[in-house]
């Protein structure tokens, strides 16, 4: 008895180095695995959540449905004439681009999800949402809300992708002021203790004058994020106690503790094909 | 049937710690559904039991987040066989032992995986931040494991893994 309790405890002392020492692809596998069983009951919970508070929601809002309506008939009457308006400037830019012989710019497609879990350690700001590789999702790309960029994807399974959110101070996303057209990296500060979501855009030139109410977007550099996406309003701007750049608390505008819905942006290929279709003739021969 | 009930269990508690809300004054530390479970068989099982409960456990926490795979499995571990070492001094049926165990577990794994994945550098966190979590755990695991206790013990006496009336 007192053998075979050895055993069992060596064989589990085993299995604990042997997870330990997991190489990366390998734990990146057995956590997929994981996720993939749980997902489908993470969602089953999590979409009965959602549908619980909706209706509590709903009854508690019908007084006000009518104004709300109004508001939404308008904000849709405004948001048709706005894609009008873009929808003509698109294809202007793109004969421009088309004239003066530039590469087609990437396109890009939405791929709309769930939130249907979030980290369980506490340790770091993601979220895990319904869609994965059967979607076209992968690892490193953006994902935005209706408001603002959210964060960007990291471990993706066949039907998951957990979300980095820029609330995580190791969420880094290359930034652009497009008042003054400064660059910075904007990372996470965490969450207050009142629910407030905090980030920081750092290293904006000393000498650029950035004040509270700017709009800081995405730069598009570094690859993963587009140019672009709203990312927050700037709060409050600090010279760097070395006295190289300054900083500045930004609000962000996607409401990433709340997060219940989100959009992955990925590569449409259609689109992109669309796009080299367009070109001007002969420039596939350039180098 | 044990390995039955435990893996119902252990898939309730990864379903529920991963849509469960949390809130910024608990350092949004998630209840801790998972050491509750290794806390209940800590008290009601044999060593080589426990073991395997907290391996699963940790292994289930762990794949539900970015923190490297084993991490809450060692942590769990030797958690439960401290639970399990004293378990012959206290009341094993009682809610409070479950709610300081609870508490002791989830607060003293939380704060050594701090530590350890700040020494590691994976989370840029202050030591105060690491601290605020590890209150909040405690606290929270004060609460969760009577309740997740007396639901484990509920579905085992169903399952006639217990005796009916307890001792």
């Amino acid at each position: 008895m007192r053998r075979n309790r050895g055993l069992s405890g060596a064989g589990l002392l085993a299995l604990l180095l042997v997870l330990l020492n997991l190489p990366g692809a390998a734990s990146r596998g057995v956590k997929a695995a994981v996720r993939e069983a749980l997902a489908p009951l993470h969602a089953l919970v999590s979409g009965a959540t959602l549908r619980l508070r909706e209706t509590g929601a709903t009854l508690r809002g019908l007084g006000g449905l009518v104004s709300e309506n109004r508001a939404m008939a308008e904000e849709l009457l405004r948001l048709r004439d706005e894609t009008r308006t873009l929808r003509a400037l698109e294809r202007e830019n793109a004969e421009l681009r088309a004239l003066l012989g530039f590469a087609p710019g990437t396109a890009y497609g939405l791929v709309p999800s769930e939130v249907i879990a979030r980290d369980v350690s506490g340790w770091w700001k993601t979220v895990r949402l319904g869609v994965g590789r059967r979607d076209g999702v992968r690892p490193d790309q953006a994902v935005v809300t209706a408001e603002g960029l959210a964060g960007r994807t990291v471990d993706v399974s066949a039907s998951t992708a957990d979300v980095l959110l820029i609330s995580d101070p190791t969420c880094r996303v290359a930034a652009r002021l497009p008042r003054t057209g400064a660059f910075g990296v904007v990372s996470g500060r965490g969450v207050r203790r009142d629910g407030r979501v905090i980030c920081r855009i750092d290293f904006i030139n000393r000498n650029v004058p950035v004040r509270a109410g700017d709009e800081v977007v995405t730069s598009g550099l570094g690859g993963v994020f587009p140019a672009g996406i709203p990312i927050g309003i700037v709060e409050e701007v600090a010279r760097d106690p070395s006295g190289l750049y300054q900083y500045a608390s930004i609000r962000p505008r996607a409401g990433v503790g709340l997060l219940r819905h989100a959009f992955v942006i990925v590569e449409s290929a259609e689109a992109v094909e669309a796009l080299w279709r367009a070109r001007p003739a002969g420039a596939e021969d350039e180098p | 049937m044990t390995a039955v009930s435990l893996l119902v269990l252990l898939v309730f508690g990864g379903v529920v710690q991963a849509v469960a809300p949390s809130a910024a004054w608990l350092g949004e530390v998630r209840p801790p559904v998972l050491a509750a479970l290794v806390v209940y068989y800590a008290l009601s099982r044999d060593r080589a039991v426990v073991l395997w409960v907290a391996v699963l456990a940790g292994l289930v926490q762990d794949a539900l987040g970015p923190v490297p795979l084993g991490t809450s499995s060692f942590g769990f571990g030797v958690a439960g066989l401290l639970v399990h070492r004293f378990r012959g001094e206290v009341f094993v049926w009682s809610g409070l032992t479950h709610a300081v165990m609870g508490a002791l577990t989830a607060g003293g794994v939380t704060l050594a995986t701090g530590v350890l994945l700040r020494a590691t550098g994976q989370i840029a966190l202050p030591a105060a931040r690491i601290l605020h979590k590890g209150t909040a755990a405690l606290l929270l695991g004060a609460m969760t494991a009577p309740i997740v206790c007396r639901l484990a013990e509920r579905q085992e006496r169903m399952l006639g893994l217990l005796p009916e009336a307890r001792p």
